[in-house]
C-alpha cells in the first residue's frame, strides 16, 4: 500500500520528463521539417537520386585467404563491395567491444585475418554512417570513427572495425548467422589484384604487390545545362526575389539576395554553389557528412556510380568521385565529380562537374601497365620528391578529353598520389622532371 | 483524494502527449529516410491513372540488375551461310534472307515450340541457340526469335530472326541478323521496377486517357552506333494500345535513368555527333 502511494507521481515526472525532451528533439532539429517540404518537389528525381547506403559505401574489398594471401577483388560484371554489402543486411543482437587502440600489432593481426573480407572507405567515417550500410542495425552501437569493416568468413557472430587514425580495434558481436552469401560472393568473377597492407609514413595503406594491368575506358558524357541547377538551387526557394546575372569572360555568375551564388566556369565546365545563409558550422563527421548528403539530393546531379573518397578534416571539404570498374576519376585539377565544404558559420561552398561520364562506349585501346606501389614511391623519391609528404596512393583513371567528338571522354588508368595534400597524376609528376 | 484525481488526469494527458510527440517524431525520422513516401507516391500515381482509364494490368514493383552492353556488327553471317541446308540464302546489308526449297512445318497452335527445338540445328538456322523466342514482338504470320545476352534479351532489328509463315502453318522463308561478340561495359548496374517505368512513362504525359497497357517488358534496346559497335541499354519497352487506335504502340523507357527514349530519329542523331567531328 505505501508503495503504490508513489507510483502516480513517479509515472507523471516521467511522462513530463519524456514530454520535454521530446519536444525539445523536434523543435531544434528545423531539418526535419525541410525534408518534408522536398520530399513532394524531388518525387520525379527520387529514382535517380542514391540512397545514403549507396553514397557512403566502402570503396575496396580485399581477400585474405586461409593462408593470409591478400587480393583486391576488382569489379567485373558485379561491383565487389555492393554484392559484400548486400550480405550485411540482417545482423542481430549487435554489440560492441573494443579490444585495442593504438597498438599497430593488435591492429595488423586484424587487417590481415586469414578467411576474411575488408572493405575500406578512403578516410574515416562515423559509426553513423556505416550504420546505414548495414540496413540500421548498428544504430545502438557507440559513434566511433571507422575507416576499414572485416568480415570473417568462417566466423559467424562476430566482425571487426577498423580507424587508421589512431590503430583501434573494435569488435561486433552478433548473432550466429548464415556465411553462405559471403562466400558466395568470393565465387563470383572478379579480378583479383595481389595486395597488402602496409604502413606510409605510420598510417596503414593498400600496396598493390605487383605491377598490372588496367583497361583504358572511353565514355559518352552527360552534358548538364547550367539552367538545370540555377532552377534547382535558386528558383525554387521560397524568395521570389530576382536573380542577377553577372558575366565575365569564361565565369557566369548568378546571385540571389547577397545569399546565394552559383557561378559556372564554361572553360572547365565547372559549377560552384556558395551559400552565405548561417549554417550550424557543423565539425563532426557525422552531421558533416549526412549534412553534405542533403546537398547532394538538392543538386540533383545523377549520383550514378558516385560515391564518397575521402572527408578533409582541416579543409572540413568532403569529396565525392565517379568510379569506375572500382577506381576513382580524377580531373585534371584532381578534383572528382563534387566537393562541399564547410568554410565558416556563414559560408558552404558545393563544386561540382557539368559534364559527367553516363554510358560506356567499346573501345580498342590496349591495357595501360602500372608499376606497384613500392615501385612508384621509390621513383618519386628518386625524382626529388620527398617520401614524407606523400600522403595516400590510389589507383584511379585520369579525364581526358577525346579530339573526335565533345561528347566523349577517356579514361587513362594512372596512380594518384596524394602530395602535400593535392592529389596528382604518377605520370605527370615522374614527366616534369 | 482530489488531489490524487488531479494527478491521474495528468498522468493521462501527459501520457497523451508523450504518444503524440512521438508519433511526429517518428514520422520526421522516417522522412530523413530515402524512398518512404516514395511508396505511397506510387501508389496513388497507380490510381491516378487508373482513373484516367489507363489500364495497367498489375505491376510489380521488383528491381533487378542489368549491364551496358555492346555488340558487333559484321560479316559472320555471310561467312558461315555456306553450311545452311534447304535453303537459298542471301545476304543484303548485315541481313541474312533465306528461302526454304521445302517449307518446314510447324505446329498449328505452338508454332514457336516446334521451330525452338530447330533452333539448335546449325544447318537449319545459323547461331539458332543464341536466340529465344519473343511472344511479344511475334504475330500470327512472322514468329520472332530475339538474341539472348547476359540474361537479358537484345529488342532490336539488328539481332533477331523473323521466320514469315504461309497459311498452312509452313515456315517459307526468315530473316536472321546477328551481333557478335556481345559483352557487358561495365558492371552491373540497377534498374528502375516496372511500376516507376510506367509512372515515369504517364508522367511524361505518353501514355493517352483510354489506353490499355498491354505488356511490358526489360529488354535492351540500342542507345547508339559508332562504326560496327552497337551499344544497348536496358529499356522498359511497354506496348500500349488506344481505344479508337487498332495499333499496338511501342514506348522505351531508359530502365538506368528513367529518361524517355524517342524514336530512332534521336538515336540517329546522337550516332551521327559522336562520329562527326563536333
Amino acid at each position: 500500500m505505501r508503495f503504490s502511494k508513489y507510483i502516480i507521481p513517479i509515472a507523471l515526472t516521467i511522462a513530463v520528463i519524456v514530454s520535454l525532451t521530446l519536444s525539445v528533439v523536434i523543435w531544434t532539429n528545423p531539418a526535419n521539417y525541410k525534408n518534408r517540404q522536398n520530399s513532394t518537389q524531388t518525387t520525379q528525381t527520387q529514382a535517380v537520386t542514391k540512397p545514403k547506403r549507396y553514397v557512403y559505401s566502402p570503396t575496396q574489398a580485399i581477400h585474405t585467404d586461409e593462408s593470409g594471401n591478400q587480393v583486391i577483388l576488382v569489379n567485373r560484371l558485379a561491383n565487389s563491395v555492393a554484392e559484400v554489402q548486400k550480405t550485411m543486411r540482417g545482423y542481430q543482437n549487435v554489440s560492441l567491444k573494443t579490444l585495442s587502440t593504438k597498438s599497430e600489432d593488435k591492429y595488423f593481426q586484424i587487417a590481415n585475418r586469414p578467411n576474411s573480407i575488408m572493405l575500406s572507405y578512403g578516410s574515416p567515417v562515423s559509426m553513423k554512417i556505416v550504420n546505414e550500410i548495414t540496413n540500421k542495425k548498428f544504430k545502438k552501437l557507440p559513434n566511433h570513427s571507422v575507416t576499414r569493416i572485416v568480415l570473417p568468413t568462417d566466423d559467424s557472430s562476430k566482425l571487426y572495425l577498423l580507424n587508421d587514425q589512431n590503430f583501434a580495434v573494435y569488435q561486433v558481436n552478433v548473432k550466429k548467422h548464415s556465411l553462405k552469401a559471403l562466400n558466395d560472393v568470393l565465387k563470383m568473377n572478379f579480378r583479383r589484384v595481389p595486395a597488402s597492407i602496409q604502413l606510409l609514413n605510420g598510417r596503414p595503406m593498400v600496396y598493390v604487390r605487383n605491377q598490372l594491368q588496367l583497361q583504358p575506358y572511353k565514355y559518352l558524357i552527360d552534358r548538364q545545362s547550367e539552367d538545370y541547377y540555377v532552377s534547382r538551387l535558386l528558383n525554387n526557394r521560397e524568395s521570389q526575389s530576382s536573380t542577377t546575372v553577372k558575366r565575365r569572360k569564361n565565369l557566369v555568375t548568378y546571385s540571389e539576395q547577397n545569399n546565394l551564388q552559383l557561378a559556372f566556369d564554361s572553360k572547365t565546365r565547372m559549377g560552384t554553389f556558395s551559400d552565405f545563409r548561417t549554417n550550424k558550422d557543423q565539425r563532426n563527421v557525422t552531421s558533416v557528412l549526412n549534412d553534405s548528403y542533403n546537398q547532394l539530393v538538392d543538386l540533383g546531379l545523377s549520383l550514378d556510380s558516385v560515391r564518397f573518397f575521402n572527408y578533409d578534416t582541416s579543409t572540413r571539404t568532403v569529396m565525392y568521385r565517379t568510379f569506375v570498374e572500382g577506381f576513382p576519376i580524377f580531373r585534371q585539377n584532381g578534383f572528382g565529380t563534387i566537393s562541399s565544404q564547410i568554410l565558416n558559420s556563414s559560408a558552404k561552398r558545393l563544386k561540382f562537374t557539368l559534364d559527367n561520364p553516363e554510358v560506356p562506349i567499346p573501345t580498342d585501346q590496349s591495357y595501360r601497365t602500372l608499376p606497384a606501389t613500392e615501385t612508384v614511391i621509390r621513383r618519386l623519391v628518386a625524382h626529388g620528391y620527398q617520401q614524407k609528404a606523400i600522403k595516400q596512393l590510389q589507383l584511379g583513371y585520369g579525364w581526358r578529353r577525346d579530339k573526335s567528338s565533345q561528347l566523349l571522354i577517356n579514361l587513362i588508368p594512372d596512380w594518384y598520389v596524394n602530395y602535400q595534400g593535392h592529389w596528382r597524376s604518377y605520370s605527370l609528376m615522374i614527366n616534369q622532371y | 483524494m482530489n488531489f490524487k484525481r488531479i494527478e491521474i488526469i495528468f498522468l493521462v494527458t501527459f501520457i497523451a502527449i508523450d504518444i503524440f510527440l512521438f508519433g511526429m517524431f517518428e514520422q520526421n525520422m522516417s522522412m530523413q529516410t530515402e524512398n518512404v513516401s516514395q511508396g505511397d507516391s506510387d501508389s496513388k500515381i497507380v490510381k491516378e491513372m487508373k482513373d484516367d482509364q489507363i489500364n495497367v494490368g498489375s505491376l510489380s514493383n521488383k528491381t533487378s540488375f542489368a549491364y551496358y552492353l555492346s555488340g558487333t556488327q559484321n560479316d559472320t553471317l555471310r561467312s558461315q551461310m555456306g553450311q545452311l541446308l534447304n535453303q537459298t540464302p542471301h545476304y543484303v546489308g548485315h541481313e541474312l534472307d533465306s528461302e526454304f526449297k521445302e517449307p518446314v512445318t510447324v505446329s498449328q497452335n505452338n508454332p514457336q515450340s516446334s521451330i525452338a527445338k530447330l533452333m539448335d540445328n546449325p544447318t537449319f538456322v545459323l547461331y539458332g541457340d543464341q536466340y529465344a523466342y519473343s511472344k511479344d514482338l511475334s504475330t500470327a504470320k512472322s514468329i520472332v526469335f530475339v538474341q539472348k545476352a547476359m540474361n537479358g534479351l537484345i529488342y532490336s532489328t539488328e539481332a533477331q530472326v523473323r521466320f514469315n509463315l504461309n497459311a498452312n502453318h509452313q515456315i517459307v522463308s526468315y530473316t536472321q541478323s546477328y551481333l557478335q561478340d556481345v559483352k557487358s561495359l561495365r558492371e552491373k548496374s540497377e534498374t528502375i521496377s516496372e511500376t516507376r517505368a510506367l509512372i515515369w512513362l504517364y508522367q511524361y504525359n505518353e501514355i493517352p486517357n483510354n489506353t490499355k497497357v498491354v505488356w511490358s517488358k526489360l529488354a535492351y534496346t540500342k542507345l547508339l552506333s559508332i562504326d560496327t559497335d552497337r551499344v544497348f541499354i536496358p529499356t522498359w519497352v511497354i506496348a500500349i494500345k488506344p481505344q479508337n487506335s487498332p495499333q499496338v504502340q511501342l514506348k522505351k523507357i531508359n530502365a538506368f535513368t528513367g529518361g524517355i527514349i524517342k524514336e530512332t530519329n534521336e538515336n540517329l542523331k546522337n550516332a551521327q555527333s559522336i562520329s562527326g567531328d563536333n
